[in-house]
């Protein structure tokens, strides 16, 4: 239990950082979401009651960090969760297109008042949904590519413990 | 059976905490910024020393403004979206004597939009980005007057301009006063773009607003 935790906690720190970095340094209108693509793969790993607890602390903490308002970016984190606990995605590019459609959806849903509707105009939600969703696909690869590569070698290790 | 739907309960108690934290939230946004009960705060002395830098410099726009009657102060306190905001939130309210529909300008006395909704202490800014802005404004070179629309990013959309305007590049947008909302003179942005289509009356017009890219820390709302 201990290791599986320390992982996780390893996991939500690095995923901070990198969140951070980009929202403060990345030079595009929108900067991708390490925490929802995070969530994603843990709720895609089966680990669905860490994904739901993860998805309400990512929320307060990215409205923090992004001066949002406090508490929404926390219900839409639920809500894809929530959803995707019925969606057993496995394999890369079902992650990768999985990836993207939910970022879309949470690119939307951010930008939604009730009853104003969207903030921004249709083209311009597009435009910038379809880029968002594009950074998060390409960041979902690169995690899905560093998850195989540390498989084989795991797995080679130990294969060769085993002899 | 409560651990069968587990998933479930976990989903509505973490729901119902966030709506509670989102109301909390709009509605005491000054009252857990200002506390007098909070003693024990970390001060940043650096960020105390830019903010007065800041408030002084404000203070000193607002002496010799020419546009606004009766000036407030505001803190912005949430952002939406980050970048390119539609929506802001500042720490002022009816307590203060905002209003809705008051102007809201940056430090640098140009336009950021104005306010659609009040609570006690705090209310709510729609900027020129939103997709419901609409600015009567005026083409400072030619006198030609238009609207200025939002929800286009990051450059908004200039309409009702002549075909046969002299408009050129780099000009600059104030608004008009032919609004309810926004006191003549003030400074929108600069002309960036000009699109010519034979089949209309109209040209295209493309604007870069001078606030609202980054930077909205302190704000003036006023009348």
């Amino acid at each position: 239990m201990n290791r599986r935790f320390i992982l996780l906690g390893e996991q939500f720190l690095v995923i901070m950082g990198l969140q951070v970095f980009f929202l403060n340094y990345f030079r595009s209108p929108v900067a991708p979401s390490f925490f929802l693509i995070w969530l994603l793969i843990l709720v895609w790993e089966d680990n669905i009651e860490l994904a739901l607890f993860m998805a309400f602390i990512t929320g307060i903490i990215y409205d923090l960090i992004s001066k949002g308002f406090y508490g929404m970016t926390g219900i839409i984190f639920l809500v894809i969760v929530y959803i995707n606990c019925f969606l057993k995605i496995k394999g890369m590019a079902g992650r990768i297109a999985g990836i993207f459609i939910f970022s879309i959806m949470y690119f939307l849903m951010g930008l939604f008042k009730y009853p104003e509707g969207f903030l921004w105009n249709g083209w311009t939600l597009f435009k910038y949904s379809l880029l968002f969703a594009s950074y998060n696909s390409l960041v979902g690869f690169f995690i899905e590519c560093g998850k195989r590569r540390l498989r084989l070698r795991w797995k080679a290790k130990r294969d060769y413990l085993s002899i | 059976m409560l651990w069968r739907f587990r998933r479930e309960v976990i989903f509505i108690v973490e729901i119902f905490l966030s709506v509670m934290i989102v109301r909390y939230h709009s509605v005491k946004i000054v009252g857990v910024e200002n506390s007098p009960k909070e003693e024990t705060r970390i001060i940043n002395y650096k960020e105390l020393i830019a903010e007065n830098t800041r408030l002084k410099e404000i203070l000193d726009i607002r002496k010799d403004n020419p546009f606004l009657k009766k000036t407030i102060i505001g803190q912005v306190v949430s952002i939406k979206p980050m970048v390119f905001p539609a929506e802001i939130v500042v720490n002022k309210g009816i307590d203060n004597g905002v209003k809705e529909n008051m102007a809201v300008l940056s430090k640098d006395m140009f336009l950021i939009g104005r306010i659609t909704k009040v609570d006690k202490d705090s209310a709510s800014v729609m900027t020129v980005f939103n997709t419901k802005s609409k600015i009567s404004v005026i083409i400072d070179s030619t006198r030609e007057i238009g609207v200025l629309e939002g929800g286009s990013i990051p450059l908004l959309t200039l309409r009702y301009i002549p075909s046969s305007s002299y408009v050129k590049k780099g000009d600059r947008v104030l608004t008009s006063g032919y609004s309810d909302f926004y006191p003549k003179g003030i400074e929108v942005g600069e002309i960036t773009k000009i699109e010519k289509s034979p089949d209309t009356l109209f040209l295209k017009i493309y604007v870069k607003p001078f606030s609202c890219t980054s930077g909205l820390e302190e704000v003036l709302i006023g009348e």
